[in-house]
């Protein structure tokens, strides 16, 4: 289910240390499997995660029974909250886990720059994972000590204009609204679903119980780079591809997908613009 | 490119190449075959190879991708029948340069000119370069 950056880093740790990464599959519909990881989890589980939306289907997870299970195993919690930051209220209190990430570019942000949130509890175990400038507290020819998280996390020159820059994106954020946005995505997503559905040879990619912003989804006989290539022309921007989410589409026995993603600014006009646009498409390539 | 032009290709250039392929099946038999995979969209082909006395005979291919990849590879495949290592790499580098608008292109084969054109198709150039990628980094590195 989750974005390689939510996956690939595991799966390394887990060869280097000898660590067993256990993968909690998703049904059709596009849902984790929370039975499969109620028997995944078990004493030996050393840290959870999981995104709270995914980027191709757009299934929001249900993190309160997630991170409940985890929570009852004493078991640390990590949460990609990348999809969801930018509409979502997020932190590790709000959201009952240890760690949260996300990144700039999915809220109005630079590219290259993201937060990671650390819960008390854990502040003491973070500890360099990368080495340079700027992360220490005093340094001899034979030792090092560095500073406290978080500036011990940050080597080398920074990025200063990013960190500016998503801070400004921080401030637009919040003058807007999370709620008012998570209403407005919530909105165009039901009409988009609907609208998208009476597309002649549609397949929508997962159904699942809770969905929002991100719609994947299928032309028949078109393939989703020239459904995107098209609809560019259209000035309608998608993305198609596998979406950083390899595992997940081979699960569905899928090689690509188009997907549609939403933001503040799109209407309801636009979405009947895109309808028109990918019947358009349809009755070109037939 | 305007979209009256996209259609205008794709209608008389890329649909017909897409939807009848040249050789496009998994052949019984085939002297080697190589992989032409882009990991960052997925779109995934297996080249057949051919050999007879130091050439390329006949190449198929089969695999899965978009119209552009499809009718690339195709193009492709009818062009390299019945050369040797050598012009096929020598082809396989002139297409790809030939892709980058600061080198004229001059191959005489009017299909081969179409493809490289394509680059005004924004951000499809991966697309286009697919299969000839995959034979230049093949036939630089190994012999028949
Ligand atoms: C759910 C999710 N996780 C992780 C990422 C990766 O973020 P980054 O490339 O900033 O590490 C993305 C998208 O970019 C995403 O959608």
């Amino acid at each position: 289910m989750e974005h390689h950056a939510n996956f690939i880093p595991w799966q390394m740790l887990a060869k280097k240390y000898q660590i067993e990464l256990r993968i909690v599959p998703m049904n059709k519909d596009g849902d984790l499997d929370l039975t499969e990881l109620k028997s995944l989890i078990d004493h030996k589980t050393q840290l959870l995660a999981v995104s709270h939306i995914s980027n191709t289907i757009g299934t929001i997870h249900p993190l309160d029974e997630i991170t409940g299970l985890a929570k009852n195993k004493k078991i640390p919690i990590l949460i990609d909250a990348a999809q969801s930051a930018c509409h979502f209220e997020i932190g590790v209190d709000s959201l009952n886990c240890d760690f949260i990430t996300f990144s700039g570019h999915k809220m109005f942000g630079p590219f290259g720059v993201g937060i990671l949130q650390v819960s008390e509890k854990y502040l003491g175990d973070m500890t360099p994972f990368n080495l340079g400038g700027g992360i220490i507290k005093d340094v001899q020819i034979g030792k090092t000590s560095f500073l406290n998280f978080p500036h011990n996390l940050d080597a080398g020159t920074p990025n200063v204009s990013g960190v500016i820059g998503l801070s400004a994106a921080l401030k637009l954020i919040s003058k807007i609204g999370k709620s008012d946005m998570e209403s407005h995505l919530n909105n165009l997503t039901l009409f988009a679903l609907d609208q998208l559905s009476q597309v002649p040879g549609i397949e929508i990619i997962g159904n699942p119980k809770k969905r929002i912003g991100i719609i994947s989804f299928n032309l028949k006989n078109i393939h989703p780079h020239d459904i995107a290539s098209f609809l560019n022309k259209d000035g309608i921007a998608l993305r198609a591809g596998m979406h950083c989410t390899q595992p997940l589409l081979r699960s569905l026995g899928l090689h690509a997908t188009a997907r549609i993603s939403f933001s503040i600014y799109n209407t309801e006009k636009e979405i009947n613009k895109l309808i028109l646009s990918l019947k358009d498409l349809i009755k070109f390539w037939s | 490119m305007k979209k009256q032009k996209l259609q205008q290709l794709y209608k008389n250039e890329i649909l017909p190449e897409n939807e009848n392929p040249y050789h496009f099946q998994e052949p019984l038999e085939a002297s080697f075959s190589i992989e032409a995979y882009n990991s960052m969209c997925g779109d995934k082909y297996t080249l057949y190879f051919d050999t007879c006395e130091g050439q390329i005979s006949s190449v198929y291919f089969y695999g899965i991708g978009c119209a552009l990849s499809k009718a690339s590879i195709s193009i492709m495949c009818k062009n390299i029948e019945n050369l040797n290592v050598e012009d096929i790499t020598d082809l396989s580098n002139k297409f790809i340069l030939g892709i980058n608008p600061e080198h004229p292109n001059n191959d005489s084969n009017k299909k081969i000119q179409m493809l490289q054109k394509l680059i005004d198709l924004d951000g499809r150039e991966d697309c286009i370069k697919l299969g000839w990628e995959t034979l230049k980094n093949h036939f630089e590195n190994n012999e028949l």
